[in-house]
């Protein structure tokens, strides 16, 4: 090895070391009444004292027998979604969400045009041929958000430093108020009580 | 007989035999009843075919609101009315949908028993069914097993 690329290589690993040294395992449990999931529970962690570089990411929202999957997603502003179309038969997604509106037509078996998520907000989207399906998509400033396992739980690994934690889910009854996380040297356990309407009428309100 | 004379002679005739035949009989859309008409039509056909069993398997799950408003509308532009279809194509809206020769044909008897009970002549039945009956070759799948 090459003193030059053992020194790359070393840079690297400190690198590395240096962010993993930084970065504190945050483990958040979303628990719900009884009779109701708090899986899916969207955790966002917004910095209070730093500001995050922009992000270049990349999403798939495919159709599959008439559904969206995933039905919900948080996104980075910025994010460029491709809707794929894994359903033999054409859709026509749609949102008419403030924070993007758009129409895009899906054909079996053709690539669509990918669609930039550039502004943060709640985007819902639907398919004018198929009228029950919907799905939600977070746009959020910050590169630390989670979505709840099935027991409800998300591990996060962030660096150290202050946030704000917002809290949503589509069928949230009463909204969960945003707190400040201070997030030190040891990791974190942060315990919420989600209020899900098993049968919900309206989408909760997205936490701005 | 110069050039100019027979040109005349041509242009006078087609125009009468134009005025004739709009005489004879009213544009197709007045005679399917007009938006009111053109609406029900679209309306109780789509109704129809997706209530029932033998034909519903592709509107399942479908927003049959807009269905009928884009079924209007293209009949509306078929027959002379004042509109424009605005939905996709039919072998776009019917790709993959696997429909079988018996379902179109199925449609087609709704249909006419839709346009029997409105009571729209047996003239104008035909002539919108001619109309509508290119649409077949973008609609039925070749060779479709039919419904699975």
């Amino acid at each position: 090895m090459s003193s030059f690329a053992r020194k790359t290589w070393l840079t690297c690993v400190g690198a590395l070391w240096l962010h993993a040294a930084h970065a504190v395992p945050v483990t958040v449990t979303a628990t719900a009444k009884p009779g109701a999931s708090a899986e899916n529970t969207v955790l966002i962690f917004d910095p209070l004292n730093a500001t995050p570089a922009a992000g270049h990411d990349t999403a798939i929202i495919d159709q599959i027998d008439k559904r969206f999957v995933p039905r919900i997603s948080v996104v980075r502003t910025g994010t460029v979604v491709t809707f794929p179309n894994s359903d033999h038969i054409r859709h026509q997604v749609y949102s008419f969400s403030p924070a993007k509106v758009f129409q895009l037509k899906l054909y079996a078996g053709s690539p669509s045009t990918p669609v930039t998520f550039d502004k943060p907000g709640l985007v819902v989207l639907g398919c004018n041929i198929h009228d029950r399906m919907v799905a939600f998509v977070g746009v959020v400033d910050t590169p630390y958000f989670a979505m709840a396992d099935a027991a409800g739980k998300a591990v996060l690994n962030l660096p150290a430093g202050r946030y704000r934690l917002r809290v949503w889910h589509p069928a949230l009854a009463s909204p969960v108020a945003s707190r400040e996380v201070t997030v030190d040297k040891a990791p974190l356990t942060i315990e919420l009580n989600v209020d899900i309407d098993a049968a919900p009428s309206a989408v909760a309100d997205w936490p701005e | 007989m110069t050039a100019v004379t027979f040109r005349g002679w041509a242009a006078s005739l087609s125009w009468l035999v134009l005025a004739a035949s709009a005489q004879a009989r009213a544009p197709l859309y007045e005679r399917l009843g007009g938006a009111e008409g053109v609406a029900a039509i679209a309306n109780s056909l789509i109704d129809r075919v997706a209530g029932d069993p033998r034909l519903g398997r592709s509107f399942k799950d479908t927003n049959l609101k807009r269905i009928k408003t884009l079924l209007a509308e293209q009949i509306c532009d078929l027959s002379g009315g004042p509109c424009h279809y605005s939905g996709d194509s039919m072998k776009e809206s019917h790709a993959g949908q696997q429909i079988s020769e018996a379902e179109f044909y199925g449609m087609v008897a709704d249909l006419r028993d839709i346009l029997h009970e409105r009571h729209v002549s047996q003239g104008a039945t035909n002539e919108l069914l001619r109309l509508l009956a290119p649409m077949k070759r973008d609609i039925v799948e070749p060779r479709s097993p039919g419904p699975r």
